[in-house]
């Protein structure tokens, strides 16, 4: 894995890679990375593909001192540490 | 006293990352972050040994308010433990990153050291994609689903950007898909600002090595027509041109009048 991300990142970069960074990985994965076919390297690397990013608008009842503990929240006890 | 750092590690995995983000990882005891992609999660895992993702509190039907308050939680109880925590987002961490700001409150509250290390949001990316200067005519933005459901005052001579396009209309915060019916009800609500005809752009940055910037142009009333994901930003450039002020044109007249009568 660590390799395959190293790869990752220098393709990202536009750097070329060695004859180091490409032994460094099996052959078939490294034509996987070089045609840049993310769903058969994620296969190959048993990524999950179902990551999200999404974010969270305030709504009406909430104000930015109480943006931490809205209506329908847990209130702040539960989000600090248990002691 | 422990010490947080959220950091923000920019939107393209490698490229954005700071040397300080990668000073105050690598300092830190422990790491939990969380990622856009499953590439970028796999290569932010590699940044420490003892990295925790934070993408297993994102569950199908399950609020993402209850999500970001459990990451948070998460982050501050490892400050009990440990004398330096980071809490690793991609983006910046300040910009639409709530665990990070419930977090940061949390042990701020508790006595401990909070620090924001900024990254290259979202934002940076789309100026620069679509070369797009906000202080040329001014830009408002605002989540889009937010923007539905509040009075806002539209500025027809400034850019518009609306984050999360796809779930614009979503009130169960549950969904990551978008939903046609609610895309056709913004399209109706925009047209009272907007002509059907305007050109908007949907507009993703790329993520890694993997992905192209995703640039597509397409009128307004055709907005259905596009696959919108949760990646999706809708930038809707202006359609008037500025208009003057006339409370200002009014204090401009009498400043000159005054100008002119201390000058005699």
């Amino acid at each position: 894995m660590k390799a395959a991300i190293k790869i990752i990142e220098k393709l990202g970069l536009g750097e070329t890679l060695s004859e180091q960074d490409q032994a460094s990985v099996p052959a078939d994965l490294l034509e996987m990375l070089k045609e840049r076919n993310k769903r058969l390297v994620e296969k190959y690397l048993d990524l999950t593909p179902d990551i999200h990013c999404v974010l969270l608008p305030a709504d009406d009842d909430e104000g930015e001192e109480q943006e931490e503990t809205p209506n329908e929240q847990p209130n702040e006890e539960k989000i600090t540490a248990q002691k | 006293m422990a010490r947080l750092h959220c950091v923000g590690v920019g939107i393209e995995l490698a490229a954005h990352i700071t040397p300080a983000a990668q000073k105050a990882i690598a300092d830190s005891d422990v790491v939990f972050y969380a990622a856009s992609d499953s590439i970028f999660e796999a290569w932010m895992a590699e940044l420490h040994p003892n990295a925790h993702s934070l993408q297993k509190f994102y569950q199908d039907g399950k609020s993402r308010k209850t999500s970001y308050q459990e990451m948070a939680s998460e982050i501050v109880q490892a400050l009990e433990q440990n004398q330096s925590v980071a809490a690793v987002f991609y983006g910046h961490p300040g910009v639409f990153v709530q665990p990070a700001s419930f977090a940061m409150k949390a042990a701020e509250k508790q006595g401990h050291q909070v620090i924001m290390l900024p990254g290259i949001s979202a934002e940076d990316c789309l100026y620069a994609d679509l070369n797009i200067d906000p202080g040329r005519f001014g830009c408002q933005m605002y989540e889009a689903s937010q923007f539905l459901y509040y009075q806002r005052t539209i500025d027809t001579s400034a850019y518009l950007i609306l984050w999360q396009i796809a779930l614009v209309g979503d009130q169960s915060h549950t969904r990551f898909e978008e939903d046609k019916n609610n895309v056709q009800l913004f399209i109706e609500y925009m047209n009272q600002f907007y002509s059907l005809d305007h050109t908007v752009i949907v507009y993703e940055a790329r993520a890694s090595y993997f992905d192209d910037l995703r640039k597509v142009e397409i009128p307004l009333g055709q907005l259905t027509n596009v696959a919108l994901s949760e990646k999706s930003t809708l930038v809707i450039p202006p359609s008037t041109k500025m208009k003057r002020n006339p409370f200002f044109t009014k204090q401009e007249k009498n400043l000159k009048k005054l100008k002119l009568i201390h000058s005699r």
